[in-house]
């Protein structure tokens, strides 16, 4: 792979990489895969299975590069791939072991949480339904705002923060032991 | 949640769910805020949930951010222009698909698969797999690698026809080798009750995210939808590599695919079609 351009924006490497540059493709993967493992880790639990799921995603991303018109940013466009790994690792894992109901917890500190409650808050997280976990990882831990979510998503705005407000409810009665009520994430307010 | 739907009198007939993740990000306006507090002092319901959310926030705040898990960019270019996608996965665009139905029918034969175990020491004891028996010695045997489609093995009977026996789904630190591969085959065909690993070796069990990987990468290889005997992670000359087995007992038929771990790219291949008692 040639060297790659750090210091070119990430719609730049995209069309370089569509172009047939393997080294401006290495640099959006450097510069893009801790956000994109950190979205899986939360949204699967399991480092090796975030592990997958970004590599997943990175490949998925390759394959469409040419389908990126850049109409929206390239961060926004991945992290899309990326929610859809994270979504085809939670499927897999259902049917492959017919279950419904939480996926295996994480063990405990694997990857450097030093205390209790940090496991604590992850088991809970993945106790919630997958749409609403979506939701309260890329806004209350990427630090995505609504709008960018709702493009990620492809949702309106005011679903994304109702969505938000009972993933945050959900997870505030996990960590308090308490079940979750049945909730239905297509039931939501429209704006 | 009952007094969620009976609001108290006076208050509004909507809780405004949009409204009170701004107000716990803080990011309404001051109107805005001013309707949403006269709505909480009459609503009980929504107090507890500002509550809950509250805490949510404050504990997802205290997560630790995980390094990067320096991916290889050469290997994701590898596999995006050799490895076949399998239908079952999701476009990147959004579009999300059913899976196979063969897919029900496996999972429990996979859930059997996690909940016993089992093994075997066949290989326990061969530093590399280099010592194996060599693939010269397995009539029948192919080292081809290939892309998943079937290739040219011939099909195996229906599934009706396999009658699983013990399935095996561990992680050691065992090398798999061609030859070791090839005498994998030939030990299921010839009676070997599959004494192949041994959980001493560090092993511990697959997750389901990787069984289910190791199977999908092996049936899109061997082009057919038979529950996998064995699904084994190991390594191949090197290489992490998942050894997924199918059988058909009936007619003594093994195949092995060899697929890398977090592709399902095939490495290789072995088949022997053992016909009756063990060559050697």
């Amino acid at each position: 792979m040639t060297s790659g351009g750090a210091h070119l924006p990430d719609r730049e490497l995209a069309a370089r990489a569509v172009a047939g540059d393997d080294g401006a493709f290495a640099e959006l993967v450097r510069r893009h895969e801790r956000r994109v493992y950190n979205l899986a880790l939360r949204m699967l639990g399991r480092s090796e299975d975030a592990r997958d799921a970004a590599q997943d995603a990175f490949v998925s991303c390759y394959r469409n590069l040419s389908k990126f018109r850049g109409e929206a940013a390239f961060s926004t466009w991945l992290h899309r791939i990326a929610v859809n790994a994270c979504y085809d690792v939670l499927r897999r894992r259902r049917d492959v072991l017919g279950l419904d109901e939480a996926p295996e917890p994480p063990p405990a500190a694997d990857h450097g949480d030093a205390v209790t409650t940090s496991v604590d808050v992850r088991r809970a997280l993945l106790a919630i339904p997958d749409e609403f976990r979506t939701v309260l990882v890329l806004h209350d831990i990427q630090d995505l705002g609504y709008d960018e979510i709702a493009r990620i998503l492809e949702v309106p705005v005011g679903t994304v923060k109702s969505r938000l407000h009972r993933a945050r409810v959900a997870l505030g009665r996990a960590l308090g032991g308490e079940p979750s009520p049945p909730s239905d994430p297509s039931n939501e307010g429209m704006p | 949640m009952s007094d969620r739907n009976s609001p108290s009198p006076g208050a509004p007939a909507r809780h405004p769910e949009e409204a009170l993740a701004g107000f716990v990000d803080g990011t309404l306006s001051e109107d805005e805020r001013r309707l949403v507090e006269a709505h909480l002092r009459t609503c009980s319901a929504c107090r507890a949930e500002v509550d809950l959310a509250k805490a949510s926030l404050e504990a997802t705040g205290a997560l630790p951010e995980a390094d990067a898990p320096g991916l290889d960019p050469e290997a994701i270019v590898h596999t995006a222009r050799t490895v076949v996608p399998l239908k079952s996965r999701s476009t990147a665009t959004g579009e999300r698909q059913r899976p196979a139905r063969w897919l029900g029918v496996v999972g429990g034969l996979a859930a059997a698969a996690i909940a016993g175990v089992f093994l075997v020491g066949l290989f326990r004891g061969q530093g590399g797999g280099g010592s194996a028996t060599t693939a010269a010695q397995a009539p029948g045997v192919e080292s081809t690698a290939r892309p998943p489609t079937g290739g040219s093995f011939a099909p195996l009977p229906s599934p009706g026809a396999v009658q699983p026996r013990t399935q095996t789904a561990v992680v050691a630190d065992e090398n798999f080798s061609r030859a070791s591969v090839a005498e994998l085959a030939r030990s299921l065909v010839n009676g070997g009750t599959s004494d192949v690993l041994s959980q001493q070796n560090g092993a511990r069990r697959l997750s389901a995210t990787e069984l289910g990987r190791a199977r999908l990468c092996a049936q899109g290889a061997a082009g057919t939808a038979e529950s996998p005997l064995l699904v084994v992670r190991a390594r191949f000359e090197g290489r992490p590599a998942y050894l997924t087995a199918f059988m058909a007992e009936g007619s003594k038929v093994a195949r092995v695919v060899v697929t890398p771990v977090g592709t399902c790219t095939v490495l290789y291949q072995t088949q022997y079609p053992g016909t009756g008692p063990s060559p050697g």
